[in-house]
């Protein structure tokens, strides 16, 4: 099985149980002792799903950092609590860079950076309104369209393991909603063979990303303390 | 059904036709050092990679036929080195173009990439010798009296310099690299003169032959030692 089919299966894992706890949600809103209601979003397994835009920053003495400027990309994002704080999550977006350097690289102007990967993470969330998190890829792959100088007609693809790092800021602006502010920092581990000589320039591609964008935020209890309580 | 997912096909192959991908994960790098004709240094001359493509619109090619694609380039140091990342291409036109600019003669590497990825990804084209280009000014009258011919060659090495690499080995059969051009004619009473300029370069050798009312042939050789080579000869 390839990573890249271990990323699906496990991206279609996750999805199917965050789309079961959101079926298995009481359908009728339930009533604390004060009498406030509560929206069904309030039950069932823990978790968020979120969108971000992202800056794109080049970095290190590879060759992204070499030749490459930055120019924004976009991510979607979930998450779901396996257990207490822990959570298991997956990403994809997009990052696009200009290649300013041709003769670092070869010929083309222009990278799009797509990445699709799962990660591992825990949150700490100190107060009501506030979560921090950290997390770490565990596995994923990013595909790299390099796009020839002279337009979209010809381009190249370079692929890369993923090596994601990553932590985060959720300020809460309501119960279920919340403003995202990240830093990611990206070391994928190319798949370029290229000669002895060159092989350190692109044997990595480092880069961060600085995002902000909005959570949304659905459930209750982490997958393990639920079963638990079934 | 069926005519519909046949237009759905179809539309995706036009769309996605057009493009021209290069190989996956790939970088190659060509290194060497341009001299001139007295192996000293030339710095910042151009050396580009290219590949040619058909680029397919549908199930027909360009009305242009192939199209050169350059994957990567650079210039020579003030050394004469030269380094040059690029992408690469598995392609049967894959060529390495270093230019000499309009005072030196151009060199290419020629090499069939379909089958055949360069050892540790280096294409080493060693010393680049590009010679500065010269004219042969040959100028022939007649100034014997009328009846007398005149048949004579020149013969000369051109400018042109591509050498074609099988699995990076030379293959000299297929290279053209300062081949002996030559020009062959007769002059009598019809057309008792001859004038005309060819390309080669300095250090070129040039080799002129002639009879006289078929008489005994006398060839005479040269070396060309400046950029415009003036043979002056009269009959």
């Amino acid at each position: 099985m390839t990573s890249t089919s271990v990323i699906k299966f496990v991206s279609v894992l996750l999805f199917s149980m965050f789309t079961l706890s959101i079926w298995c949600q009481e359908v009728e809103p339930k009533y604390n002792n004060d009498g406030v209601g509560h929206s069904t979003l309030d039950y069932g397994v823990k978790g968020s799903f979120g969108i971000a835009y992202n800056v794109v920053n080049p970095s290190g003495d590879k060759y992204f950092g070499l030749a490459y400027k930055g120019k924004g990309g976009y991510a979607l994002k979930f998450k779901l609590f396996v257990y207490d704080g822990f959570f298991l999550g997956g990403s994809s977006g997009f990052s696009y860079f200009e290649n300013t350097n041709i003769e670092i690289t070869g010929n083309y102007d222009k990278t799009r950076v797509g990445s699709h990967y799962l990660f591992l993470g825990y949150e700490y969330r100190p107060v009501e309104k506030l979560a921090f998190n950290v997390n770490a890829s565990l596995f994923g792959e990013a595909r790299h369209k390099n796009e020839y100088n002279a337009g979209n007609e010809s381009y190249q693809i370079d692929k890369a393991k993923i090596r994601a790092f990553e932590v985060s800021l959720d300020y809460f602006v309501a119960p279920n909603f919340s403003i995202n502010v990240y830093y990611t920092y990206r070391n994928d581990k190319t798949k370029i063979k290229t000669s002895s000589d060159l092989q350190s320039r692109f044997d990595r591609a480092q880069f961060s990303i600085i995002g902000l964008g909005v959570n949304f935020q659905f459930g209750k209890e982490a997958i393990i303390s639920s079963f638990k309580n079934k | 059904m069926y005519k519909k997912t046949t237009l759905i096909l179809l539309v995706i192959f036009f769309v996605f036709s057009c493009e021209v991908q290069f190989d996956r994960n790939i970088r190659i790098e060509t290194t060497g050092k341009t001299v001139d004709e007295n192996s000293i240094a030339i710095p910042n001359l151009f050396v580009g990679v290219f590949t040619e493509a058909a680029r397919f619109i549908g199930f027909y090619p360009t009305l242009n036929g192939d199209r050169e694609y350059l994957l990567g380039s650079s210039n020579s140091d003030e050394n004469g080195d030269f380094s040059v990342t690029s992408l690469f291409d598995s392609d049967q036109d894959f060529f390495i173009f270093v230019d000499g600019g309009d005072s030196r003669t151009n060199y290419i590497y020629s090499s069939d990439t379909f089958d055949f990825e360069p050892q540790n990804f280096i294409f080493n084209l060693d010393e680049v010798s590009l010679k500065k280009k010269a004219n042969i000014n040959l100028n022939i009258t007649r100034t014997s009296a009328l009846g007398t011919a005149l048949d004579f060659y020149i013969s000369y090495q051109s400018p042109l310099c591509e050498e074609v690499f099988v699995n990076g080995v030379l293959d000299e059969a297929l290279s053209n690299c300062n081949r002996v051009e030559s020009v062959f004619r007769t002059l009598n009473d019809d057309s008792p003169n001859y004038e005309k300029t060819s390309n080669s370069f300095i250090t070129g050798t040039i080799e002129f032959g002639y009879s006289i009312n078929g008489g005994a042939e006398t060839i005479e050789t040269f070396i060309i030692n400046q950029e415009n080579y003036d043979i002056n000869f009269s009959y």
